[in-house]
């Protein structure tokens, strides 16, 4: 395959060493390689090892659950033979019940699950827990309808029902999420105790990454078969009560009685993350302190962001701030005294909580429990060493709703600390006197890390070409990847935007990107807006959809104000009738919408050196690209894959450039008038103090108001 | 997709003393036009006609002209808010040297 790279010397068209992931030496069960989601990584782990799914999965959790009941459509059986049955009753709380039914009666079942899902659920979490099933539910955790409905990342669902008996795991990425469903369901069954293994919602759960999932062999030998494991309460040869109502003479015995089950549950666990890391070489503990030995100042929390803070951690410490990361997996049992021993030495910490509670005025949940692990501690009970001393503490919401949370919130609350006199509560990412105002966001990603980002619309397709992108820069060339999209709950018709990052090691930060190398303008009133350019580097490459054919017709329909940015910045443009070649291949009239987004990979094919430096032939890399293909559209039949195949081979051999003569030529009467417009704005307006009130949140009048003030004054006169 | 178009304090003071010293209906009308098609082609689409005020620091300001009057503001695309930060006469930029 020829290909034309970006620029010699550009980010684009740098050239890097496809990577070749050895697998982790001494280990009996490394994984087998592979790009996938979160959601995927805990289906792959649950069509093994579960008999039967009771859930009614609601957004984010849906995608594991078609998922799942793909497989059961499929025929498949689980690791041991037995067909997998998937139950969908009328809602999360009949969900939970036949999860309750199907284990009470010794099956091994799974559920799928997210915000407002949970929450309706709590009545019956609470008489699984009680009556000892050791039920495992994946959740895609989300933020609670409040003020208005989010169905993105918030750990609101997850603290509502943190106090129901239900063990707690909390994954950062795709790996994590897999592993964590098999070390949840081992740990549930030999403690008989229920637990949920939990991710973040849209930003694990539909984040695609480079990961290794667990061999099918291994699930066998860690899980273990369901009969073998569990215990049949409804055995009429062996009657026993449960679920029964009980008074005021047995209860509270039964309740306490459950005591002798949860004092085991944490070294059970313990066993669990050992053996786990023993046979995979991947380290799990309650938690994960990061360079925390001689930081004094650590930041605390839970979820994807904790790699985001890990990357942090590294840049600060190169600038001589003593920091540290704490990243909790297990929140319930609460790991108090791994706590405390990893933060006691420290002068300050801050816990980041993707939720709000401002009526506990002592703090959200996680803080709360560090507070109290720390009373423990300089107490001496409990079970903790006593210590002397507490460290500041200080603490913020982060990331509710998916809020973007960047490396520079995080140094906001680094800096926070080192400060004698921080906010002992703040938030980040958003304007409020509250919040802590970012000092600074540096680029985290890999060195040689290479970032595209998408503007589209819902439905064009876009963000599964994103996906197709992802899994063959991972599956074929490769690389560590790490693709997301960005859209709402209105699905088709709006805006999305789509994120991709391509690395030779891991990427650790779970931030929108705002550094990229190659800009994807799918929807065309995008290029009107000169804030899409953003963050798109010097020299950097925008595709963008054109009806046009001749390069002089596109550049005359960019606005001058984009067009001087681009020329600035030398950007190089590149574009496509992609509307045009998904409607000449579509095979299906449905299509025609939906192909669009893909062409871009051909064009994706084209700019980057990817496929050049594989060293493989066309053959081979569009060999690789069918099977991407057949992965995402496969259900559809092969025709839908051939038309998609054809899109992206059209896009390679159709996409053009318009030349640099042409941009940097374009001196057009227009951009000279505009230039002496504003020449002669800066002597009428005082931009300073323009500048100046633009940085401050002064509230303003609407038109209306405006023309109610000039009504009074002109009766005044 | 909508803006919010907001006037700042100064803004609005501003744009009154304008039409205060207008001297005649007629220019006192047309700088009520125009402040609402102000309001109107911000609403819809705050970079359309306008025009990006480089600045060495600090948040990116626009431009508009809409005669009699011109305006900088500023365009919060998070919240999809505009703030008209200053007002001027449209003339006093014919009249300034480039």
């Amino acid at each position: 395959m020829s290909s034309a790279t970006i620029r010699p010397g550009t980010k684009v068209g740098r050239p890097t060493q496809p990577v070749e992931k050895p697998a982790e030496q001494g280990f009996e069960y490394p994984g087998l390689p592979t790009t996938c989601d979160g959601a995927e990584a805990v289906v792959h782990v649950e069509i093994h090892v579960a008999q039967a799914a009771g859930a009614y999965p609601i957004t984010s959790s849906t995608t594991m659950g078609g998922g799942f009941n793909a497989a059961v459509m499929n025929g498949q059986t689980n690791l041991w033979g037995d067909p997998l049955l998937f139950f969908e009753p009328e809602s999360e709380h009949s969900a939970a019940t036949v999860c309750e039914g199907f284990a009470v009666a010794g099956g091994r079942v799974t559920n799928f699950t997210s915000g407002q899902g949970l929450v309706l659920m709590k009545e019956v979490l609470y008489t699984i827990a009680g009556k000892r099933l050791p039920v495992v539910m994946n959740i895609g955790a989300r933020a609670l309808t409040s003020q208005g409905l989010n169905v993105h990342a918030g750990h609101d669902d997850m603290m509502c029902v943190a106090d129901c008996g239900w063990g707690m795991l909390f994954g950062r990425n795709a790996q994590e999420a897999g592993d964590l469903c098999m070390i949840a369901r081992r740990a549930a069954e030999a403690s008989q105790t229920p637990f949920f293994n939990v991710q973040d919602g849209f930003l694990t759960t539909h984040t695609v990454e480079t990961v290794r999932l667990p061999e099918p062999e291994f699930m066998k030998e860690y899980i273990g078969a369901p009969k073998e494991k569990l215990m049949n309460l409804m055995d009429p040869a062996n009657p026993l009560m449960s679920g029964v109502v009980q008074n005021q003479d047995s209860y509270m015995k039964g309740k306490i009685a459950q005591r002798w089950y949860y004092d085991r549950v944490e070294n059970i666990l313990e066993e669990c993350f050992e053996l786990f890391t023993r046979k995979t070489g991947r380290r799990y503990g309650f938690v994960e302190p990061y360079l925390c030995d001689d930081a004094e100042f650590i930041l605390v929390g839970m979820g994807c962001y904790m790699e985001t803070a890990k990357a942090t951690v590294d840049y600060l410490r190169k600038k001589g701030i003593p920091a540290g990361c704490l990243n909790v997996c297990c929140f319930r049992p609460f790991p108090g005294s791994h706590i405390v021993n990893a933060l006691k030495n420290c002068t300050a910490f801050t816990v980041f909580e993707r939720m709000d509670d401002p009526m506990s005025t002592t703090g959200n949940h996680l803080t709360r429990e560090i507070k109290a692990a720390f009373t423990d501690a300089i107490l001496g009970v409990n079970g903790q060493e006593k210590i002397d001393k507490i460290p500041r503490i200080y603490h913020g919401a982060a990331g509710l709703g998916s809020r973007d949370v960047r490396p520079g919130d995080v140094i906001a609350a680094f800096h926070n600390m080192l400060k004698p006199n921080g906010q002992h509560y703040f938030c980040v990412g958003i304007d409020h006197p509250l919040a802590l105002k970012k000092p600074e966001d540096p680029d985290l990603r890999p060195k040689g890390g290479f970032s595209m980002r998408g503007h589209s619309v819902g439905g064009f397709g876009s963000v599964t070409t994103n996906k197709v992108i992802a899994t063959i820069a991972g599956n074929v060339f490769g690389k560590d990847v790490q693709a997301y999209p960005k859209y709402g709950s209105e699905k088709k018709g709006l805006p999305t935007t789509y994120y991709l990052t391509i690395a030779d090691s891991h990427i650790y930060t779970h931030s929108e990107l705002e550094h990229i190398d190659l800009l994807c303008i799918n929807d065309p009133t995008a290029i009107l807006n000169p804030h899409t350019l953003e963050g798109l580097q010097t020299g950097g490459a925008i595709f963008m959809q054109s009806p046009h054919t001749e390069p002089k017709e596109v550049w005359q329909h960019i606005p001058a104000h984009v067009q001087k940015i681009i020329r600035d910045r030398k950007y190089r443009v590149f574009f496509c009738d992609m509307v045009r070649i998904a409607r000449e291949m579509a095979s299906e009239a449905d299509l025609q919408m939906r192909m669009q987004g893909i062409v871009l990979l051909g064009a994706f094919l084209k700019l980057t050196p990817y496929a050049k430096e594989s060293h493989m032939s066309d053959e081979e890399v569009y060999a690789g690209v069918e099977k991407a293909l057949r992965k995402y559209f496969g259900k559809r039949g092969d025709r839908v894959v051939q038309d998609n195949l054809n899109c992206v081979k059209r896009g390679y051999g159709e996409m053009k450039e318009i030349p640099a003569t042409l941009i940097q030529g374009s001196t057009a009467s227009k951009s000279v008038d505009d230039a002496a417009l504003i020449a002669k704005a800066k002597k009428v307006f005082n931009f300073d103090e323009a500048q100046r009130v633009a940085a401050t949140e002064r509230e303003g009048y609407s038109i209306d108001e405006v023309m109610k003030h000039l009504r009074s004054r002109e009766k005044e006169q | 997709m909508i803006f919010t178009v907001v006037w700042d304090p100064d803004a609005d003071d501003k744009l009154i003393t304008l039409w205060i010293q207008a001297g005649s209906k007629p220019e006192r009308d047309a700088i009520t036009e125009a402040a609402y098609r102000i309001d109107r082609e911000l609403r819809r689409d705050p970079h359309g006609k306008t025009l990006p005020l480089e600045q060495p620091a600090g948040p990116p300001l626009w431009l508009l002209r809409e005669n009699p009057l011109a305006v900088v503001f500023q365009v919060k695309e998070q919240d999809r808010l505009v703030r008209v930060l200053q007002v001027e006469l449209a003339s006093a930029l014919d009249q300034a040297d480039a």
